[in-house]
């Protein structure tokens, strides 16, 4: 197993030399100019070409990719072109947000979809399984702005259950450890802080958490149905075990296989930003981040958050990989 | 007796009256403390460092945390004191000498006065000052265009005295200190942060810096030594909210206390909602098409007159503006000093303009590209979408426009590249103060590069933009300025549409709350919150 993960990790190395020659050349192919988009339309072409040469801009795009590739290799990005902090700073502190939020929606999807994806499957054609299924049918059409602002109006501004944007009420102070908002608010048992975070984080976790659900729902029911389609479920059956005891034993733990990999695909996909989530929810997360400095041109700051996200769905998917050992006894590696 | 009854009860009457009006006063006696919250569209990128950033979101910030030498009067751009108590300039208009305000002290505690004024011109002006402002590498200036450009020398006459000498007259030397982006910042504060006093900003304005939570918030404090007077609130806190239909949500449930960026298609709500009150005022910013003036067939002054009658200006503001817009009237706004309408006005008149562009030889019209941004910018909330309305009154006379949207970075490298000639560009512009030079030169100076081909090959208006910059008699300028607005008008250099309305919102809560043309956050210190 041991060998297994270093090789993964080995193989690693090359994936992200890869993404990192492609961002790069992704951003400077992208029609626009990072000098003239930072001085705006007020600014006259004098001011452009010196801040172009300043940025180094000026140089060929090899030797750029050069400074780039030896920065990257220290760990340090150069710093934002927007706010003139360190790029990777930038990404540290925007990344604790969104593995929070993704967390909360995954674990929002999975609460639901599987009772539901299992349910739907035992009681195939059904009326619950035709509801339960049409419900994904449009958790996976509602777009996430429109959830996001419905949700909004009815918890927010008719209820007033939950906040409507951000991490962290600005009357709740919270010392920073490790970044991550709930952590640290356990950590330094501010319990006030730990509930605030939390009430931040379920209205965007269910918008977010909606798409993902609605997969994860049809990949079970439809996992599961074929499992007990399978001879050893009816020898199951045959020797009389009780039908509980079937799906539980028997089918649910081979059926979740492929549901795994779907959790892990959409998780990672959660990780590389919930653009549209954080930009309404107004979270200063990986996705919002993103936007901007994409907008912005600020190379430094997203292909930091390019290289880091990549990394961070490779390690998710390696996870994914390795879990399958633990629950399928018949996979080693 | 009934003199008797009827004095009692007058003066029970009067009392009752009395107690009335001590009760409608109290309830109108401005409250103090509290917290404002302000929802703002995006992050101050670039920094707190007013000599450094050009970002109108930084500048909200700014406004509570500096004073300038000169400031606005409130809702107006009328030159007031600010941390200059009164000013002389000589007759030749070379030498300005400011008194400055006595028993000022920075945020620091560093006092304000000429010497600490000196420190903050040498970073402004002295390339070898260690903390020159220009050394930090990516910045946003008006410095080189407007200090830079004109000052020759400065110097302290006394403590409380200061003089800036010029190498010419300059006209809008007095505007341009008044702007946002020529804040005070403490030279104390520039020696112990470096280039980092963006993220650290001192000033000597109401309100004292707290925080900055990129993509977050910022927050600010009162500063209870305030020269003017302490605040009415305890602190504001600038939330960015990037979405407006949750801002106004927010304004609605009362989260946030001030909308600065509402959204047109919000109006209506918030107008029918007895909780928010909504400002509006002429705002002082244009929205036209720029036309190569130099390239056929756009050289033809009757080209460009036929394409400025072909467009129904009021449709536009009435419907693709939602009555937030009208139609421009001469190349700088309403609202600005020495503003009046032109002729002709250039409404519409479809069949002129086929005349025109009949006597200028295309009976059939012609074919031609307009470039066009598609994100809504201040000047135009419709963003992209006015392309096609063009397009469509265009077509009326004949004349085939082929639109080409581009991301807001590529448009301003296409239309902005020195050799763009294309075609016609949108463009707009809003003010950066109430000086109407701040139209003339960056618009329409042939030598400006800002906006190229902005009425190059007129060097009779390049020559009137010159001579008001220099004119140090307010009258002879006001007179050149009227004859290069008058000239650059009558030869149509652009398609002017449209003038537009500036809308706050702000819950019905908050008093003191002013618009400002230039569509900044100044006296935030009048600001307070009832119950």
């Amino acid at each position: 197993m041991l060998e297994y993960i270093i090789k993964r990790v080995v193989a690693l190395i090359p994936v992200l030399f890869g993404i990192t020659l492609l961002v790069f050349l992704a951003m400077h192919f992208v029609p626009g100019d990072v000098a003239q988009t930072l001085i705006g339309e007020k600014g006259g072409q004098e001011e452009v070409v010196k801040l172009r040469h300043e940025l180094g801009l000026d140089k060929p795009l090899y030797v750029q990719y050069g400074i780039f590739l030896e920065r990257a290799l220290t760990g340090n990005f150069g710093v934002s072109y927007q706010t003139m902090e360190p790029a990777t700073s930038a990404v540290m502190r925007a990344f604790p947000v969104t593995i929070q939020l993704s967390l909360v929606a995954i674990f929002f999807s999975l609460v639901i979809a599987i009772p539901a994806g299992i349910f739907a499957a035992v009681r195939q054609y059904s009326i619950f399984d035709n509801l339960l299924m049409g419900g994904a049918v449009l958790g996976i059409s509602m777009p996430v702005f429109w959830t996001a602002v419905l949700l909004m109006m009815l918890f927010s501004l008719r209820l007033r259950w939950f906040p409507f944007t951000g991490i962290i009420s600005n009357s709740i102070s919270l010392h920073q450890i490790t970044g991550f908002q709930l952590i640290d608010a356990a950590i330094t048992g501010n319990w006030r802080a730990f509930s605030d975070v939390l009430r931040h984080l379920i209205l965007p976790g269910i918008a977010l958490g909606a798409l993902p659900m609605a997969i994860i729902a049809r990949m079970m029911r439809s996992s599961l149905l074929e499992v007990l389609q399978k001879d050893y479920v009816n020898t199951a059956r045959a020797k009389g075990v009780r039908e509980l005891k079937v799906i539980n034993k028997h089918a649910l733990r081979n059926a979740l296989l492929p549901v795994i990999t779907v959790v892990g695909l959409q998780f990672g996909n959660l990780l590389c930003g919930a653009i549209l989530t954080e930009t309404v929810f107004a979270m200063p997360g990986i996705g919002r981040l993103a936007v901007t400095s994409i907008l912005f041109r600020d190379y430094p700051v997203v292909e930091a958050l390019v290289l880091f996200t990549a990394l961070a769905v490779v390690i998710v998917n390696l996870m994914v990989d390795v879990s399958y050992a633990y629950i399928d006894p018949r996979i080693r590696y | 007796m009934s003199f008797i009854r009827s004095r009692l009860l007058i003066g029970l009457v009067v009392i009752s009256l009395l107690a009335v009006g001590w009760a409608a006063f109290g309830a109108d006696t401005a409250q103090t403390g509290g917290t404002l919250v302000v929802g703002t569209g995006a992050d101050p990128a670039g920094g707190l460092d007013p000599e450094c950033v050009m970002n109108n979101e930084a500048a909200f910030i700014m406004a509570t945390i500096y004073n300038r030498l000169v400031e606005y009067a409130p809702g107006s751009v009328d030159i007031v004191p600010g941390l200059a108590e009164s000013w002389d300039v000589s007759s030749d208009g070379l030498i300005y000498t400011f008194h400055l305000q006595h028993g000022v002290t920075f945020h620091d505690g560093t006092p304000f006065n000429a010497n600490t004024l000196r420190q903050v011109f040498d970073r402004l002006l002295d390339p070898n000052f260690p903390n020159y402002y220009a050394n930090r590498k990516g910045i946003d200036s008006y410095v080189p265009g407007t200090l830079e450009a004109n000052v020759a020398s400065y110097s302290v006459i006394d403590d409380y005295t200061f003089q800036l000498n010029l190498a010419h007259p300059y006209a809008p030397l007095l505007q341009d200190l008044a702007m946002v982006w020529f804040g005070i910042v403490s030279p104390a504060a520039v020696e112990k942060y470096g280039a980092e006093v963006y993220k650290h900003p001192v000033g000597t304005g109401p309100f004292e810096f707290v925080e900055w939570v990129p993509n977050d918030h910022v927050t600010v404090k009162a500063n209870p030594n305030y020269w003017r007077g302490k605040p009415k609130l305890d602190e504001i806190i600038f939330k960015q909210v990037p979405e407006g239909s949750v801002r106004t949500m927010m304004l609605q449930a009362g989260e946030i206390d001030v909308m600065m960026n509402v959204p047109p298609e919000s109006i209506t709500v918030l107008d029918n909602d007895p909780s928010v009150q909504v400002y509006r005022m002429t705002a002082l910013l244009v929205n036209y098409v720029q036309i190569p003036r130099m390239v056929a067939p756009f050289n033809d002054i009757r080209v460009r007159q036929a394409l400025n009658y072909a467009v129904n200006k009021k449709e536009l503001s009435q419907y693709l503006y939602q009555g937030l817009a009208e139609p421009m009237e001469s190349p700088m706004p309403p609202g600005m000093p020495g503003y009046e309408p032109l002729t002709p006005d250039f409404s519409y008149n479809p069949d002129k303009a086929k005349q025109l562009l009949a006597d200028a030889g295309f009976p059939n019209g012609f074919d031609c590209n307009l470039y066009t941004y598609g994100n809504p910018r201040s000047y135009n909330a419709a963003g992209g979408k006015i392309a096609t309305a063009l397009q469509g009154y265009w077509k009326k006379i004949g004349v085939n426009v082929h639109i080409t949207q581009l991301e807001w970075g590529s448009y301003l490298r296409t239309v902005r590249d020195p050799n763009f000639s294309d075609g016609m560009a949108m463009s707009g512009w809003t003010a950066d103060c109430g000086d109407p030079d701040n139209f003339l030169f960056y618009l329409y100076y042939g030598k400006a590069t800002n906006i190229p081909h902005a009425m190059t090959g007129r060097p009779d208006v390049d020559s009137l933009i010159e001579q008001e910059r220099v004119s140090a008699d307010p009258t002879v300028r006001a007179d050149i300025i009227g004859q290069a607005l008058q000239d650059i008008w009558q030869d149509a250099g652009d398609v002017w549409l449209t003038n537009g309305v500036l809308v706050r919102a702000t819950t019905s809560n908050v008093h003191g709350f002013q618009l400002d043309p230039l569509s900044m956050f100044f006296y935030a210190d009048q600001i307070w919150k009832g119950n």
